[in-house]
């Protein structure tokens, strides 16, 4: 008897452990929950992400509002304000060399993507502050660090209303480079990284024969600093 | 051997795991807290705004002029860009606790502009703001100029001041 409810005491145990494993194995976890969030576009067309998408049944503003309890709150002047960053890819273009400000020559084994991009805040101060090309297989590559370019993650401020177009250098693998698409978002951080976050799913338009030409081209590549263009 | 003997381990370690679960409770209250609306606080009959053991108000905002290159020569922003500048008067006898600030402008369509925006400004000398601490420990009272650059299309309405550690409070000072 006592070796019976030994048997069935281990027997339960493991049914349990099994259970919970099973468990674990099909409930949605918080990386499922909160997953980035891709806003696809194609280039050449403003994408906008890290806003909120509101359709607007109707329309009435007030600076104050009153609370069901009676209190009046002070909106600021309007009922809605949301972040946002809108992405613009206007241009694509490649080399095997990039000379730096300093006029250092970078090399690289791969391949230099550039691109060119308009951001643009459209409710707040904000950064672009994840850059990155993503190819089909799910590798991404940040922005270069190699040198500290004038458009990259947290750099520049950007100012509701006032689009900002620069260049910007991705070191990609050759083989990768005709399967691209940017990844922008106005959020990231260590901790947190993209989970719950938009950031732009843009298809980058490259052919095979245009990654052979610029690997070719040994006369470096200078990017265009970034300016205010409105 | 009793209930409470057979569970003794279960029964001490109920204490920690209640504390845990408190605390856990606690972060999400803090979380939910500070994700409260912003409220902005009243003047005063004087037209004083008080945050932070401090007193401030809306002294001027305006275009800014006179701003200079480095060599000298009158500074000219970006096509379609103006640069604004805000006068706020302080009265902070302690102005450490109101150092910690964030100073924006609101324009007409409720967008918020940082101060001192690097690439608009890049060339300029003299658009550096001073934020809120005192420059002169000479007096309690003191000025200190801000700046922002908004499209030409865009009216400035109001200043904003949020300062760490006293939010959800604000002051929101409307241009006069």
């Amino acid at each position: 008897m006592t070796r019976l409810k030994l048997i069935g005491g281990i027997a339960a145990v493991l049914v349990t452990l099994l259970v919970g494993q099973a468990l674990l194995r099909t409930a949605p976890s918080a990386d499922d929950d909160s997953a980035t969030f891709l806003v696809g576009g194609r280039s050449f067309r403003p994408v906008v992400v890290g806003g909120l998408a509101v359709t607007v049944l109707g329309i009435r503003g007030a600076s104050l509002v009153r609370r069901p309890d009676g209190q009046i709150l002070d909106t600021g002047g309007v009922w809605v304000i949301v972040g946002g960053l809108a992405v613009t890819v206007l241009g694509i273009r490649g080399a095997s060399l990039v000379r730096r400000p300093d006029g250092q020559i970078l090399d690289t084994g791969g391949v230099w993507v550039i691109v060119d991009v308009e951001l643009t805040a459209t409710q707040q101060t904000t950064a672009v502050r994840y850059l990155a090309l993503a190819d089909r297989d799910g590798n991404t590559y940040r922005v270069s660090q190699r040198w500290h370019q004038a458009i990259t993650e947290g750099v520049p401020d950007l100012q509701p209303g006032l689009p900002v177009d620069g260049e910007v250098a991705f070191e990609v693998p050759r083989d990768a480079a005709t399967q691209l698409s940017l990844r922008a978002g106005e959020h990231w951080s260590v901790a947190v990284g993209l989970r719950s976050r938009a950031v732009t799913d843009i298809a980058l338009p490259v052919e095979r024969s245009e990654v052979d030409r610029w690997v070719a081209d040994r006369d470096p590549a200078v990017l265009v600093p970034p300016a205010v263009v409105l | 051997m009793s209930w409470f003997g057979r569970n003794r381990w279960g029964l001490i370690a109920l204490g920690p795991a209640l504390a845990l679960v408190v605390a856990v409770s606690a972060q999400g209250v803090q979380g939910t807290l500070s994700a409260r609306a912003r409220q902005a606080v009243p003047a005063d009959g004087d037209g004083w705004y008080h945050l932070a053991e401090a007193r401030l108000r809306l002294s001027t905002l305006e275009h800014a002029t006179g701003l200079v290159t480095a060599a000298g020569r009158p500074f000219t922003p970006a096509t379609h860009v103006v640069i604004w500048r805000a006068v706020i008067d302080f009265d902070a006898a302690n102005d450490a606790l109101i150092g910690d600030c964030q100073v924006s402008v609101e324009d007409d369509l409720g967008r918020t502009y940082d101060t001192d925006p690097d690439l608009e400004l890049a060339g300029s000398v003299g658009g550096t703001s001073r934020g809120c601490l005192r420059v002169d420990d000479s007096t309690t009272r003191y000025s200190n100029a801000e700046f922002f650059a908004l499209p030409e299309s865009a009216q400035p309405i109001a200043v904003r001041v949020v300062v760490d550690g006293y939010q959800p409070l604000y002051v929101r000072m409307p241009r006069r």
